[in-house]
């Protein structure tokens, strides 16, 4: 039998939509199933179709990965969410033996898998390259980046000395789109997220003006730093280069250090955009202490590699990314998946400290935007129409909450202090992705 | 230094180049040299980049008051974590605005009940935010009330933290303002009052009767009949003058329930002119109720205002139709059969047995015998709603003529009788009629069967009745209803029946309706299970 336990409200979180979600509730009962059963490493079940087979689904507990024989193009499907929410309800009425063979072939053909891509990186990191070819290629993009830059900041000087008075009436919505176009040509994709983030700025609010020339500044400095980046230190050149939207290869990246710990699934992000959707997991290492970002990315079809449970445990082995202090990791391999709560020597429970500790950020990386907290024995204040975390020293810290999650909050903790995992902005708000009170985890949607 | 920085950016550096004032002292030694740098826009974007991060640096906690409330300690016991998970579940899933009432809701709440348990705090805001969606302010109380008792001290506490809007639900339905509160909540008071406090009603109603709309106003005459009495009389006398002529007629309805009005005593007066008994001459014949000879047209004639009382009033459509329309009281001319459809309406049946000194047995066997006057008969017995008479009257159409009652507007006078009463008279008139065609009456058959709440008084002989209204069901929405309450008051053996019934169907769509109710019947026997096992 598994351990983990899982809540329903997790496994909804992995249906591809509202459809998937109702359709799997309906399957998410015994007498669908002609027969049912679960191991540590997986579910399996069979469930009564309109063919004349049953369909054969199957759920790998590790990473939390579906398949399924049914025709359907979604991912999971609905026998795959039916599955687990029977088994997330009833975990005691699942078979635990005899594993079928089609369950173990399709976890074994999984495992071989992943070692065949993590063999066949290293191969591509051994490799010979050819060192010519690579610096010209490497050449080429950068003086398109440069030719970018140039024309960027031309720009955004032009904003400057204009001044910004007029560009909330002139369609001001789109006003920066030519330029995000523009960076993609340049294939300085980072710079085209940067300048597109702009539309995000609400010009009815009284600081939009501050947001809008924190964003240019953050451009600019990032720019400019690029314009000099090979006088530099090398953990620099890294960091600048991936802002500006150099990927970094798995094959160096599996050079990395390994780090291996216990990761608490901290916070989780779900951006649906057309057909892509960015998943980030905020992990953090309950013995190394350390934050790791995991951000992956799939279309509307397809699962990511890695679906991680927030409030779960996993042990993972990983590398970080190159860079200043870059929190985002590669997973290099996963183990049994566990629930857990929050280590009691985590994080902090003074908000002047937390501060100080954001102070010496950016002094360290003034182009950090977004940094993870964890904030322990807080408790949340309404004050006028915001919401503050209070620590036992009576300092705030606002924070970005909607009405739903504010209600979550003070219903679950009662008024009584809670600890919270969540996002420091640039406004310097929080954005709370989730809290633990003495009983449970709980994610804010 | 900021404002600074922020005003050079709302008007541009053409406009006002950046100074080198007002430095903090930190930050002095590098913004100088910046500001020695030419180019006036590289010159301000890296000394607001500067700034900006200095600033956020800086960043110092905000003070603000503290609000020490903690929410107080259960003296309940928490429900099971699957039982929380259902609740999480139904009521997230429960659309409060959909026509049947949620018969899952409904059992789990029995059981918490039973248990005297409250949800767990995860339960809270989904049970909240489904007293919220609630159409009207009078649902979203009557919904708090239920369901206060399992959320227990911090249901109550949570509420107290959300600000104004959220406090109606534990104060006082009387909070309301009548004259300003939406139309529904306004209904609910005025309701509420009616059964309560009659006599504050007219007075209220006086307050905002002038600037009311006519539909409105036909609203509230409806809630005059809760308790309705001789001191509204007047009021109801003033509202014949309405420019509506739908509201006079409301009023004219109403004046006509006063057993001591003053038309009723006309009436009473007149009816024994009309009507005589016609005595039997040998013992074979039955008795006969006959019309006076000659005299109704006469009588209306000479009585000009009572004809056109007796034209305005409107209870029964079927009657109303039929009614000569008069251009005015000296025209009037009713033909003295609708005369005696009027009034057998009109009059309190209990008048007949009195006035003619028979039994009511057989004053039920005279009218329901007359194909002209039974509707007349059973519409007096719905207005004066005389249950006594009513079981009298049904027992004789089940005996002698069962399809009198499977018209829609016949069968809701059984809305008369005690809830526990109308299901003993719908199972029996379910089996004495064979035909259930049309989706009112269907649907008002399965709403009486359905009424019942107490889930452990449930009778089992019930199933009868719901089978053969499923087998004689023809429509498919109905299906699933049926299926979904079939599935909780019943045990799992009940498919089989239905398994049969279905195999038996000679026509299709039957067997696929009954096909479909058998799935929705096991759907609900797991969802009935996993209540059960989650307590």
């Amino acid at each position: 039998m598994a351990s983990a336990a899982y809540t329903e409200d997790q496994i909804i979180a992995l249906a591809p939509d509202a459809a998937s979600v109702s359709a799997g509730k309906g399957l998410a009962t015994a007498a669908k199933w002609v027969s049912y059963g679960a191991d540590e490493a997986a579910i399996w079940g069979e469930c009564k179709g309109s063919g004349s087979q049953p369909y054969k689904a199957q759920i790998d507990l590790h990473t939390i990965a579906f398949k399924c024989s049914c025709p359907s193009r979604k991912f999971p499907c609905k026998h795959g969410i039916g599955l687990f929410l029977l088994y997330s309800r009833n975990p005691t009425t699942f078979a635990t033996t005899p594993v079928p063979e089609w369950v173990t072939a399709w976890l074994s053909q999984r495992e071989a898998r992943v070692e065949k891509a993590i063999e066949k990186s290293l191969e591509a990191a051994t490799k010979p390259v050819d060192e010519e070819k690579q610096k010209k290629t490497h050449d080429a993009r950068h003086q398109k980046i440069l030719d970018g830059i140039e024309e960027l900041q031309l720009w955004i000087k032009d904003i400057i000395r204009n001044g910004f008075l007029n560009i909330p009436e002139s369609s001001y919505h789109n006003f920066y789109q030519p330029m995000q176009k523009r960076m993609v040509d340049a294939q300085a994709n980072g710079l085209s997220y940067l300048v597109n983030a702009i539309g995000n700025i609400n010009f009815y609010t009284p600081t939009w003006t501050q947001e809008l020339l924190q964003q240019l500044t953050h451009i600019y400095l990032l720019s400019q730093s690029y314009k000099n980046i090979a006088s530099l230190p090398e953990s620099w050149q890294h960091e600048i280069r991936t802002l500006i939207g150099y990927p970094q290869a798995k094959e160096t990246l599996l050079q990395q250090p390994i780090i291996i710990d216990e990761w608490l699934v901290v916070g989780k992000i779900i951006d649906k955009q057309d057909q892509l959707t960015s998943i980030t997991d905020w992990l953090y290492g309950t013995t190394t202490h350390q934050f790791a970002l995991l951000l992956q990315y799939h279309v509307r079809t397809q699962l990511p590699e890695y679906n991680l449970l927030p409030g779960n445990t996993i042990q993972a082995e990983v590398s970080y990314y190159q860079g200043q202090n870059n929190p985002r990791i590669l997973v290099r391999n996963t183990s049994t998946t566990q629930n857990t709560t929050i280590p009691a020597t985590a994080g902090t429970t003074s908000i002047v400290e937390l501060l100080q500790a954001q102070a010496q950020n950016i002094a360290n990386n003034p182009l950090t935007t977004k940094t993870p907290i964890l904030l322990v024995d807080v408790t949340i204040h309404q004050y006028d129409t915001q919401y503050y975390w209070l620590d036992k020293e009576d300092k705030a810290l606002p924070t970005a909450l909607s009405l739903e999650q504010y209600k979550t909050i003070i219903s679950t903790t009662g008024g009584k202090s809670c600890s919270i995992f969540g996002i420091y902005n640039p406004q310097n708000v929080v954005q709370t992705l989730s809290i633990w009170t003495e009983q449970e985890y709980i994610p804010l949607h | 230094m900021k404002n600074d920085i922020l005003n050079t950016a709302l008007l541009g550096t053409a406009k006002r180049p950046i100074q080198d004032t007002d430095l903090p002292e930190e930050i002095k030694g590098i913004a100088t040299t910046i500001l020695l740098k030419k180019d006036e826009e590289e010159k301000f974007l890296q000394l607001a980049a500067f700034s900006l991060a200095y600033y956020k640096a800086g960043y110092l906690p905000t003070n603000v008051p503290k609000q020490a409330s903690i929410a107080p300690i259960e003296t309940k016991e928490y429900c099971s974590t699957a039982a929380n998970q259902l609740a999480i579940q139904l009521f997230t899933e429960d659309n409060p605005n959909k026509e049947k009432r949620n018969i899952a809701l409904e059992y789990w709440h029995h059981f918490m009940v039973q248990r005297n348990a409250i949800v767990r705090p995860s339960a809270i805001v989904a049970i909240m935010n489904w007293i919220e969606r609630q159409p009207s302010k009078a649902k979203r109380k009557a919904a708090f009330d239920k369901y206060a008792s399992i959320l227990g001290n911090r249901g109550t506490w949570y509420l107290q933290q959300l600000g104004d809007e959220y406090k109606l639900l534990v104060n006082e339905l009387h909070t309301i303002d009548f004259e300003t509160a939406s139309i529904e909540d306004r209904i609910t008071l005025f309701t509420d009052i009616r059964h309560n406090n009659p006599q504050q009603a007219i007075p209220l109603l006086e307050k905002v009767w002038k600037t009311e709309k006519a539909d409105t106003k036909q609203v509230f005459l409806g809630l005059l009949s809760i308790h309705l009495s001789s001191i509204e009389e007047d009021f109801l006398e003033n509202c014949k003058k309405d420019k509506s002529k739908s509201v006079q007629d409301k009023a004219q309805e109403l004046l006509l329930t006063l057993p001591e009005g003053r038309l009723i005593t006309q009436l009473k007066e007149v009816a024994p002119q009309i009507f005589q008994i016609d005595t039997p001459k040998s013992f074979k014949n039955k008795l006969k109720i006959v019309m006076g000879v000659g005299s109704p047209d006469t009588y209306l004639v000479a009585n000009k205002d009572i004809s056109v009382e007796i034209r305005r009033f409107v209870g029964n459509e079927l009657l109303n139709k039929k009614i000569v329309q008069a251009k005015g009281a000296e025209e009037v001319i009713i033909s003295s059969s609708i005369l005696a459809l009027e009034i057998i309406a009109i009059l309190p049946p209990t008048f007949w047995n009195t006035h003619f000194g028979i039994s009511r047995q057989e004053i039920c066997e005279l009218m329901l015998n007359n194909k002209q006057w039974y509707e007349s008969f059973l519409t007096a017995i719905k207005k004066w709603k005389d249950t006594e008479y009513l079981e009298i009257a049904l027992k004789y159409i089940v005996d002698n003529n069962p399809n009198i009652v499977s018209e829609y507007h016949n069968l809701t006078i059984l809305d008369i009788l005690h809830p526990e009463k109308k299901i003993e008279w719908v199972r029996i008139i379910l089996q004495k009629v064979k035909d259930w065609e049309f989706y009112s009456r269907q649907s008002y058959l399965l709403d009486t069967l359905l009424y019942r709440n107490d889930f452990s008084t449930w009778k089992t002989e019930s199933i009868e009745s719901f089978i053969i209204l499923l087998n004689q069901n023809h429509y498919s929405s109905m299906q699933q209803v049926l299926g979904e309450y079939i599935g909780f008051f019943f045990e799992p053996s009940i498919v089989v029946v239905l398994q049969k019934l279905e195999e038996q169907a000679t026509e299709n769509y039957r067997a696929i309706y009954l096909q479909q109710s058998i799935q929705q019947i096991e759907a609900s026997f797991i969802l009935k299970q996993r209540i059960q096992q989650a307590f």
